[in-house]
């Protein structure tokens, strides 16, 4: 075993054992404050990257590159911030309408190209396969998931068949969450193993 | 209290105690289970395996947060390594997370340390605001991003010599801990780019629609996937050292809800004969 | 005016942009092309735009403690704990950001990421492995038939992703294999699917003036 000597592996760990203190023990004043040091430096650390971004997209451009252009979004960037002020809280709308604009067209368009279209492609020229095998996974693939589509239409009779139908794609579901929850479980632990790796390893040499 | 009762009532910290002795023993003592190779793994392998080490530069989109933890830390440290061995270059960028950069800057760290030179190995362009716009934006014009971290002007980077729009790379790869629908809506789908991802286990499930379409080339998830990854390229390292641990964490959680079961239908019959008499 | 003037511009932009995908030539009055547009202008107003928005939280984080600390609430010492982080981080990365070259200061503010703030951060999310086990045991309950199925493929998924599940059954790696690549395929893209069209319809709504609960004007017309 050869324990650390450096000063800020000690600090790392104690900020480890600091978040870890109230799952493991209770609410303390050691994990009040490790949790306001991290919303307070991711924060921080939050801004520091935004004015960076600020000043090389925005700022140095119309300075040094004459890109006057630039001069609306600074505008709209800075209106922003006029959510703070009740009285010219309005302006904020101008830049949000912007941003969701943006959003929206790029929305429109894509997730229905890649998402959808490629998908149901995807799926459909894929059946059947080269041998029985794959043809008999592809086929389940297509069923199961025209029956979980079909779990979510609300707006059509429910007869005897689109009922039955619907209920396979639940089923199917509940597959698809379980598998999810297996990996959910897969990538929690791995998390924990890393801080654990950290501490046998890099504190106190026992790896 | 009965034994059932007892069953159904265990102290949360007894769980979580058990649960670190039971993670903490095989990370001490490595058992060393052999482990078989995903198929979506071994595809980013091929990928990297593929490539010309005299004209191929990469592209990294380095998206994860020190949050994710090494299941999503790993995943890129293993490729770029298998990308120094084989002497090819990368470009790393950032639009996913302000912390992006500073991941980046660990792994670079360290291959400084190692000899490499940063600018003619590699590069890091920091982050560019903006999400899935600035995807597009980038993918259309590289040098949109005018300087890097350390201030040198991008077109000056002898890594980007001859890179003009995302096509000029040889292979684009996301590392994040998420899903990568952005890059496949703006550039994937409409450019037709090479793209593979790596993320933390907890996104794989939702990412295999993608990778059966063909939108994905390779999938990496987690620490699994990037030890299978260390053992293909014969350097096993932190991902490899974790897998028995991680084996040990499964078999304790299927064993809580395999005890919890057995603690609910034991007090359901319980209930049901109390009620019957 | 207030109102109508940032439903129009949601309109225009987004009009803007889902052209820039569909046409190439110039449009007539304006002379330039709508992807032109897109890539000279929109684009890199969105990344600008977007770079003052990434502070908006963390000023209000900034509005709300701060108040906690001028008013003496309870547990103010933590939110000067927090402003002070805030002001130390904010101004160290600005420092940074703006002076690229100074690698000594890059060097130290390394530090101080990598050994506080990330295992801070790492710390904090590794607890979701305790809460993951202690769920598994106290809330994972086989209560009917469906619950069952779920708890069955979740078991089937771990032993076979992990090591040891081929070590106790060959076929467990399999298994774990197929349900990743048959039946969750099929639900995972029928969940895309749903959910890609869901994402168009809202998207057309709200480019058409019908959704507008994201200018707090008020839920939909």
């Amino acid at each position: 075993m050869q324990i650390s000597t450096n000063i800020w592996q000690w600090i790392s760990v104690a900020c480890i054992f600091g978040m870890w203190s109230l799952p493991l023990y209770k609410d303390n004043p050691f994990y009040r404050v490790c949790q306001n040091i991290f919303v307070g430096s991711c924060a921080g650390h939050a801004i520091g990257i935004a004015v960076g971004n600020m000043v090389k997209y925005g700022f140095q451009p119309v300075i040094q590159q004459s890109q006057l252009h630039l001069i609306i979004p600074i505008v709209l960037g800075i209106l922003l911030y006029a959510r703070f002020f009740p009285s010219v809280a309005w302006l904020s709308r101008w830049s949000v309408a912007f941003l969701v604009g943006v959003g929206v067209g790029q929305a429109i368009y894509s997730s229905l190209r890649s998402q959808v279209i490629n998908q149901a492609v995807a799926a459909m020229t894929k059946f059947p396969g080269e041998t029985l095998g794959t043809t008999v996974n592809n086929l389940i693939s297509i069923i199961g998931l025209l029956a979980v589509l079909t779990y979510f239409l609300f707006t059509i009779p429910q007869t005897r068949f689109v009922k039955g139908f619907s209920q396979l794609g639940r089923w199917l579901m509940m597959v698809t969450f379980g598998v999810g929850f297996g990996n959910v479980v897969s990538g929690r632990l791995s998390v924990l193993l890393g801080e654990l790796l950290k501490i046998f390893q890099d504190w106190l040499g026992l790896i | 209290m009965n034994l059932i009762d007892k069953l159904q009532n265990v102290d949360t910290r007894i769980i979580y105690i058990v649960l670190l002795i039971t993670l903490s023993i095989p990370l001490l003592h490595p058992i060393g289970i052999p482990m078989q190779i995903n198929p979506m793994t071994r595809a980013v392998y091929d990928i990297v395996e593929g490539l010309d080490p005299e004209k191929d530069i990469v592209l990294l989109s380095m998206d994860y947060m020190p949050g994710a933890g090494l299941d999503a830390e790993v995943c890129p440290i293993a490729v770029v390594e298998h990308l120094m061995e084989r002497g090819i270059k990368w470009v790393a960028i950032s639009f996913g997370t302000t912390d992006g950069p500073m991941m980046t800057n660990r792994i670079i760290t360290d291959l400084e340390r190692r000899g490499y030179k940063y600018g003619e190995d590699f590069a890091n362009l920091g982050y560019m605001a903006g999400g899935e716009n600035a995807i597009r934006l980038f993918a259309l014009d590289c040098l949109s991003v005018p300087t890097d971290v350390r201030g040198n002007r991008t077109s000056d980077l002898p890594v980007m010599q001859g890179i003009r729009t995302i096509k000029d790379f040889a292979f684009v790869m996301q590392f994040s801990a998420s899903t990568p629908e952005a890059w496949i809506r703006q550039v994937v789908d409409p450019m037709g780019i090479a793209f593979a991802t790596g993320t933390v286990t907890v996104c794989v499930p939702s990412l295999v629609p993608y990778y059966n379409s063909g939108q994905l080339k390779g999938v990496m998830g987690g620490v699994s996937s990037a030890a299978q990854y260390e053992i293909l390229c014969n350097k096993p390292g932190r991902g490899a050292s974790m897998m028995d641990a991680q084996s040990m964490g499964h078999l304790i959680i299927i064993f809580f809800i395999v005890l919890g079961n057995i603690g609910y239908f034991l007090s359901k019959r319980t209930k049901e004969n109390l009620a019957a008499k | 005016m207030r109102k109508e003037v940032p439903l129009l511009i949601t309109l225009i932009v987004s009009i803007i942009v889902m052209l820039s995908r569909i046409t190439t030539g110039p449009v007539p009055l304006i002379g330039i092309s709508m992807p032109e547009l897109f890539e000279e202008y929109i684009s890199p107003w969105m990344t600008v735009v977007s770079a003052f928005a990434l502070c908006l939280a963390s000023v209000n984080l900034i509005m709300v403690h701060s108040g906690n600390i001028s008013r003496k609430r309870q547990e103010w010492v933590y939110s000067l704990i927090l402003l002070v982080t805030l002001i130390i981080y904010g101004a160290f990365c600005t420092y940074v950001e703006l002076n690229p070259d100074n690698e000594t200061a890059a060097a130290n503010y390394s530090l101080i990421y990598n050994y506080i703030l990330s295992p801070l951060m790492t710390g904090q999310w590794a607890c979701l492995a305790f809460y993951v086990a202690s769920a598994s045991y106290r809330a994972f309950r086989a209560r009917n038939l469906e619950a069952t199925v779920l708890l069955v493929s979740a078991i089937l998924v771990m032993l076979g992703a992990a090591p040891v599940g081929s070590l106790i059954w060959s076929k467990f790696p399999t298994i774990q294999q197929w349900l990743l690549d048959v039946p969750n395929m099929a639900g995972q893209r029928a969940l895309l699917i749903g959910a890609a069209i869901g994402s168009f319809v809202a998207s057309l709504r709200t480019m058409l003036g019908i959704e507008r609960s994201h200018l707090g004007i008020g839920g939909s017309s």
